[in-house]
């Protein structure tokens, strides 16, 4: 299996970093807000 | 777009990735292909007559096939003296050496498109670490 992992390290990376790009476009924050609307409610 | 939506469409894309690496680029036979070529080296230095290795092509597996006429002995070796199936199986990467078909075989596309998933979530998990939302501690 450590042999196949190796094989596929390029298309492994590029998973990886796909996984990166969908949690910042999925967990990111929210651009700044006024001030009277970052009211914890 | 819900968070949800957008992990389902990012999974997609990796496992779309890992495809395509396997076959259309056809990474995944040119492994096979390697691995075939080093089971048949090993085949060769034993110097058993008649003894023929083919990897599992439908599916694409990290199986040998063994084909010919092998006694015990010469399948299974005895001791520290390995048979055909141990040297075989001592090519990195070889996952199992059948003498008949048998059982299930795990395919390699099915292994990549696992580590593919695998590697997204990792990559999520990183994602997540580095830009979920904070609590706000404070109010400066």
């Amino acid at each position: 299996m450590l042999n196949l992992i190796a094989y596929d390290l390029p298309i492994l990376g590029v998973a990886l970093l796909i996984g990166v790009v969908t949690a910042r476009l999925a967990f990111r924050r929210p651009p700044d807000r006024k001030a009277e609307d970052v009211s914890e409610t | 777009m819900s968070r949800v939506v957008k992990i389902l469409i990012g999974l997609a894309l990796a496992l779309l990735a890992g495809w395509i690496s396997h076959g259309p680029l056809g990474r995944g036979a040119a492994y096979i292909d390697r691995l075939e070529a080093d089971a048949r080296t090993q085949v060769t230095r034993a110097e058993v007559p008649g003894v023929r290795v083919a990897m599992s092509r439908q599916p694409l597996a990290r199986v040998a096939l063994m084909s010919g006429t092998a006694n015990d002995f010469q399948r299974n070796g005895m001791g520290s003296l390995p048979g055909l199936d141990g040297r075989v199986l001592l090519v990195p990467g070889m996952s199992r050496v059948d003498w008949e078909r048998e059982g299930r075989l795990v395919p390699l596309l099915a292994e990549t498109l696992g580590l593919t998933g695998l590697a997204f979530l990792i990559g999520l998990g990183l994602g997540w670490l580095i830009f979920r939302r904070r609590k706000r501690e404070g109010f400066l």
